[in-house]
């Protein structure tokens, strides 16, 4: 549209179109990017350690330099509930409800108190969607005066959901394995 | 008067005198010995991305991958790789960043660097520039993580990779020699620890004397030689260990990535290396290929269903180029009867049968309609997404891991058939068009 003009000769360009064009044909552009991966590099760290994101993760070139990949993390929910308390263990390609499983993965890579809230939350309104699913399954059968009795009662609804996410660390010298609690968060009906 | 060849007009040295085959030979040598390194890079870095794209973008991106190989001039368009770039930072924002893999990000940066280079009045020399900075701040950053890790540079971490096989490289363990049910064992030790809300349970994992021994030094050896990498990538062009910096890249690469299943990373860092290398012809040229080819030879063990997308992908190029309708029933045979028993080897009852028969009926298609347009052209492109749904269907809805690439490549199929299947073209003329000789037009790359 604006052709290159002779060298030495002033531009009719208008004045963006100049910029761009320096800016596009300037050596420095080889540089952008590096420079961007430099960028992300330099906070990967901080955010493993500020917000225990797996070093394997989140582009900062920590693959293979430690067991703590989110593979290797699992999260462990406990629901309590007037019926009793339930414990349940999501780690890799464990079975878990749709929005469950996104937010344990996220969990598993980014343990943050927000994604641990969301998961304890999800985690809750599952349990009561179970309870409602199970009442409409019962109807009809000999006992759901009996549960439909405990579900209006409250009984099924969680009371409390307490959600810990875990990483294994390898004990080269005794050769054993152990599970390390990184962050927890404790949901209490409102 | 005599013409003066043009600068950009590839060397012959291998003059053809006899018709058909040899003359199809020597025009394939004569390209290899023309490809700027630069055009190498860049189809190596389009089949990196067709073959590791996760999530929603797969299916654009592998339809533009094929669309790439079908027209080549695209692969030198900043634009196109601008597109590229955008299309990869989205799906890996749908994904979410936190859950990616080191290699998707890189590839990100490399799309993005393409873009901004071949903008520019210079491409090779700024893409020279990004793709040496590039290598040399990852190693840079995978050195510091292994020397500030906990648990690197003692052995610890290789040491739990090879006696658990969380890692699943059969050929690492047979190296470290750890039986199969001793990882199966403390594979499950591990689970077992996972699964208990007891307080203090440890899990005691059973080792060999050959994986005690070799561990620490893999470790030493490892942070060591990847430190020298990015010193060599960030040293001063010409000088000192920048010098060997290429011979190092592909001895990393050939040792690390046919040991290990991360094939991404080694291809990508194939490409990056041939985006830095100077002249034509140079052996750091072939030596890159050749770490491309060794990792795909691993890549055909660990991970057959990509590698069967690649062979389609292949015969659909070949017919791409040469117009021949054996290469694309060949495509298509590999494509639908491959992927069919591949999914079979991985549990999917009656895939393998499907896909074969699928496959047959493709290419029975395409035979009778070779040549004329029409609609049993049509009817032969509608074939591959109706395979793919038919298998999906018997999958529970999924057909694995290369469900996207799958589709992209039946959507290309479509494009390149819906373009229309000429006669072949004669073979002087195929050699004229490869060698790329028109003059401002860079040289085809196939």
């Amino acid at each position: 549209m604006y052709p290159k003009p002779p060298a030495g000769s002033p531009s009719s360009a208008p004045r963006y179109v100049r910029f761009t064009r320096t800016a596009v044909d300037s050596p420095l552009r080889a540089y952008v990017v590096p420079g961007v991966l430099l960028t992300v590099g330099l906070i990967q760290p901080v955010l493993v350690a500020s917000f225990h994101l797996s070093p394997w993760k989140g582009g900062g070139f920590g693959m293979f330099s430690t067991v703590d990949q989110p593979r290797l993390r699992f999260v462990r929910v406990q629901v309590t509930s007037e019926l009793g308390t339930e414990r349940r263990v999501i780690g890799d390609g464990a079975p878990a409800p749709g929005r469950v499983r996104v937010l344990a993965d996220r969990a598993r890579a980014l343990p943050t108190e927000r994604t641990l809230a969301a998961l304890a939350r999800a985690v809750a309104e599952v349990r009561l969607q179970d309870a409602g699913g199970q009442l409409r399954q019962d109807r009809g059968r000999a006992d759901t005066a009996r549960h439909e009795g405990s579900v209006r009662d409250g009984a099924h609804i969680p009371t409390m959901v307490e959600v810990e996410v875990h990483r294994l660390r390898y004990l080269r010298a005794s050769g054993v394995v152990m599970a390390d609690a990184i962050n927890r968060y404790r949901w209490v009906e409102p | 008067m005599s013409v003066s060849p043009s600068v950009d007009a590839p060397p012959v040295l291998y003059e053809a005198r006899e018709p058909r085959l040899s003359a199809r030979v020597g025009a394939w040598l004569n390209l290899a010995h023309a490809t700027r390194p630069l055009d190498a890079c860049l189809a190596l870095t389009v089949l990196t991305v067709i073959v590791h794209t996760q999530g929603y973008a797969g299916l654009p991106l592998t339809m533009m991958g094929v669309a790439a190989f079908y027209r080549p001039a695209l692969l030198r368009s900043s634009i196109f790789w601008a597109v590229v770039a955008g299309l990869r930072a989205a799906g890996m924002w749908s994904l979410g960043w936190y859950a990616l893999d080191n290699h998707q990000y890189l590839l990100t940066y490399w799309c993005m660097a393409l873009s901004l280079g071949l903008a520019g009045a210079h491409p090779e020399s700024a893409l020279r520039v990004s793709a040496r900075l590039l290598i040399g701040l990852c190693f840079a950053f995978a050195t510091a993580w292994k020397i500030l890790a906990p648990d690197f540079l003692d052995g610890s971490f290789f040491e739990f990779i090879l006696i658990t096989g969380i890692v699943p490289s059969q050929a690492a363990q047979a190296l470290a020699q750890v039986p199969a049910e001793v990882a199966a064992t403390n594979a499950a030790a591990v689970r077992g620890l996972a699964m208990s809300f007891e307080p203090d349970v440890v899990a005691s994992l059973s080792r060999t004397h050959v994986v005690t021994s070799i561990a620490p030094v893999a470790a030493l050896l490892t942070a060591g030689f990847e430190g020298l990498l990015a010193l060599a990538f960030l040293w001063p062009v010409d000088r000192g260990l920048s010098r060997v910096r290429d011979g190092l890249l592909v001895l990393f690469g050939v040792g690390t990535y046919v040991l290990l299943p991360v094939f991404g990373f080694g291809w990508l860092l194939a490409a990056l290396g041939l985006a830095q290398v100077t002249r034509r012809g140079h052996v750091a040229l072939v030596a890159y290929v050749g770490m491309f080819a060794m990792i795909l030879v691993g890549l055909a063990l660990e991970a057959p269903a990509t590698f069967v997308t690649l062979g389609g992908l292949g015969c659909l190029l070949g017919f791409a180029r040469t117009r021949s309708v054996p290469l694309l029933v060949a495509g298509g045979l590999v494509v639908c009867g491959g992927t069919g028993l591949v999914l079979e080897w991985r549990g999917v009852e009656g895939a393998g049968a499907l896909g074969l028969a699928c496959g047959f009926v493709f290419a029975g298609t395409i035979l009778l309609a070779g040549g004329h347009p029409g609609w049993a052209r049509m009817l032969a492109a509608a074939v591959p997404p109706v395979i793919v749904g038919a298998l999906a269907i018997a999958n529970g809805g999924t057909i694995g891991p290369i469900g996207s690439q799958w589709w992209g490549l039946a959507g290309g199929m479509l494009v390149v058939l819906a373009t229309g299947i000429r006669r072949r073209q004669s073979v002087a003329a195929s050699t004229a068009g490869m060698g790329g000789t028109k003059a401002g037009r860079p040289p085809a790359i196939f």
